[in-house]
């Protein structure tokens, strides 16, 4: 009797989390099915390579492509040294005490700000504070302070993964804590700061609010980009045809394959996470 | 235990530890001789470890820790080393073997590296090291792969050969045998009576059996003091406090 209820009780639980996992993998599929269905035409080789022509109806959508690479790549430079910095000072560094907690609460609230109000936040600073203007410098600095709080945490939680008699291992080697940090710190927590440090990146690839006033524009002729010039981006420039656009009809492809186009970037970033992560795995479990 | 100036490698004098208000090691008073073993027994608890974890300033990187009193290294306060150096010359083996996650070479190269050994003398000291550890022939063809890859009586034996690269003069273990089966530490006990003959070992041991077979002294903990320091033979056999005698003879509590 007992028994058969417990077996039941297991059966059960499994069975509804199966469902679960079920519904947010169907979920995923027919959203992608769905973009591809409606944007898959429009999708070829000449699609990502030309510039957008004749109001934006036809060509293509390198520029925005160029816009949030380049975005992507300032977002990176600005937020991964200082986040990672960060994260070591507060994991290895910092004795824990009230100003400690204090501050991480204060990163752990920060991941929950929306990001319009980090938009905000970086048209009141770098645009107009730093005399940035709006600008591809300004947007890639704001979406910078966006990702921060997630790689702190990321990065925080590798950190202390590592067992601390790794740490008293090399410690009693006579190692200094700066080369317990360097060598075998930071290494062992690569899978992890990298998974971390992708997935937020993608994360900001897809931001629109932030962008919307800091240096986004819905239009460029060419496709140079300049530090201190607007932009095109892929998650604004879908936006731009979907609702700003007059002609809607003609566009709607083009939205369409945009939003594949960004998803595939999203995509691929994440596979780039997966893989680091198997590798380091692979070589060094800990 | 009488002993000239010039063979003792640890000299305590009223050593007294403190975690903020707990007080876990008082006056404690003692001198380990050169190049012998010397097992430090006690229950669980009477602070074996804390006290190993002082000669090698492990407690630095906690800012609870209090202590008074001396401990002297080569005739030298270990407050007037520099941290690295004393660590250098006073090597540690954990109860439990982590190794880097690097390559079994690494492993070993990484104390001769930031310690400033000469680059090309590096694969030499690394085969010595792993041969005295009696680890090279099991390893010799895979020197390049990961540390992790080895069974848990290998990584401590990688763990001893890293730290005896080094040429510490003194080799502090931590119950190393706890975590591995009778026959890696059967071995680990050869390489610790190998290892004696260069080196000074003091031992933290819950074994009685492991302490008689490899330990010259004993010194017998009881809730942070020491209450007898002798040779092992006097501590198993005829020890002078009928505390020694009955945690010996194993009807304690
Ligand atoms: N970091 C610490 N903070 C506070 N108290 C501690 C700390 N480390 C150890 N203690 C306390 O100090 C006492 C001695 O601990 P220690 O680890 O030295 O004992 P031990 O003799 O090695 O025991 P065991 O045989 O179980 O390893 C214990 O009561 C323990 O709870
Ligand atoms: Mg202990």
């Amino acid at each position: 009797m007992k028994k058969s209820q417990t077996q039941f009780a297991e059966a059960f639980s499994k069975g509804l989390l199966l469902a679960c996992a079920l519904v947010v993998a169907l979920l995923l599929i027919s959203l992608t099915a769905y973009l591809l269905l409606r944007g898959g035409k429009v999708l070829s080789w000449s699609f990502v390579t030309s510039i957008p022509s004749e109001g934006m109806t036809r060509g293509g959508i390198l520029t925005p492509i160029i816009g949030t690479v380049t975005l992507t790549l300032i977002t990176a430079l600005v937020s991964l040294p200082i986040g990672i910095a960060a994260a070591v000072y507060l994991s290895e560094y910092a004795s824990n005490n009230r100003l400690t907690q204090i501050t991480r609460a204060a990163i752990r609230n920060l991941a929950g700000v929306p990001s319009i109000i980090f938009g905000l936040f970086g048209l009141a600073l770098f645009v107009q504070g730093l005399g940035l203007g709006s600008s591809l410098l300004a947007a890639g600095f704001t979406l910078g302070l966006l990702s921060l709080p997630y790689i702190i945490t990321t990065t925080e939680e590798a950190i202390r993964a590592i067992p601390q008699l790794m740490r008293e291992s090399a410690l009693a080697l006579g190692a200094t804590r700066w080369e317990v940090t360097r060598d075998i710190i930071l290494p062992s927590a690569i899978p992890g700061i990298a998974t971390g440090a992708i997935l937020s990146l993608a994360r900001a690839a897809g931001e629109t609010a932030p962008i919307l006033f800091t240096g986004a524009t819905f239009y460029l002729s060419g496709n140079s980009v300049g530090l201190l010039d607007e932009f095109m981006a892929l998650p604004y420039h879908l936006y731009m045809l979907v609702t700003q656009h007059q002609a809607i009809e003609k566009v709607q492809p083009i939205a369409f394959g945009t939003a594949c186009v960004l998803l595939l970037i999203v995509l691929v970033l994440n596979l780039v996470a997966m893989r680091i992560r198997k590798k380091y795995i692979k070589n060094y479990q800990v | 235990m009488t002993s000239t100036a010039t063979s003792i490698a640890i000299d305590v004098q009223q050593w007294s530890l403190s975690f903020g208000q707990r007080h876990v090691l008082k006056e404690i008073s003692m001198r380990i001789p050169v190049k012998k073993v010397t097992a430090l027994i006690g229950p669980s608890g009477c602070g074996k470890s804390t006290l190993l974890r002082s000669f090698n300033r492990m407690h630095e990187l906690n800012n609870e820790v209090t202590y008074q009193g001396s401990i002297k290294i080569d005739d030298k306060d270990i407050f007037q080393w520099e941290v690295t150096a004393l660590r250098r010359q006073v090597g540690m083996i954990f109860q439990k073997p982590v190794p880097f996650p690097k390559s079994i070479y690494d492993n070993i190269a990484y104390g001769l590296k930031i310690n400033g050994f000469p680059e090309k003398e590096i694969p030499q000291r690394i085969e010595e090291a792993l041969t005295k550890s009696y680890l090279w022939n099991e390893v010799k063809d895979k020197l390049r792969e990961p540390a992790t890859r080895l069974s848990g009586g290998q990584q401590q034996r990688l763990c001893i050969a890293r730290t005896i690269a080094l040429q510490p003069e003194i080799v502090l273990m931590d119950e190393p045998c706890s975590a591995l089966d009778p026959i890696s530490t059967a071995k680990i006990e050869e390489l610790i009576k190998e290892l004696a003959q260069n080196y000074t070992i003091v031992l933290v041991t819950h074994n009685m059996q492991q302490a008689m077979r490899v330990a010259d002294y004993t010194a017998f903990m009881y809730l942070g003091e020491l209450i007898e320091m002798d040779t092992t033979e006097q501590i198993f056999h005829y020890p002078k406090q009928e505390l020694t005698r009955n945690y010996v003879q194993g009807n304690f509590g």
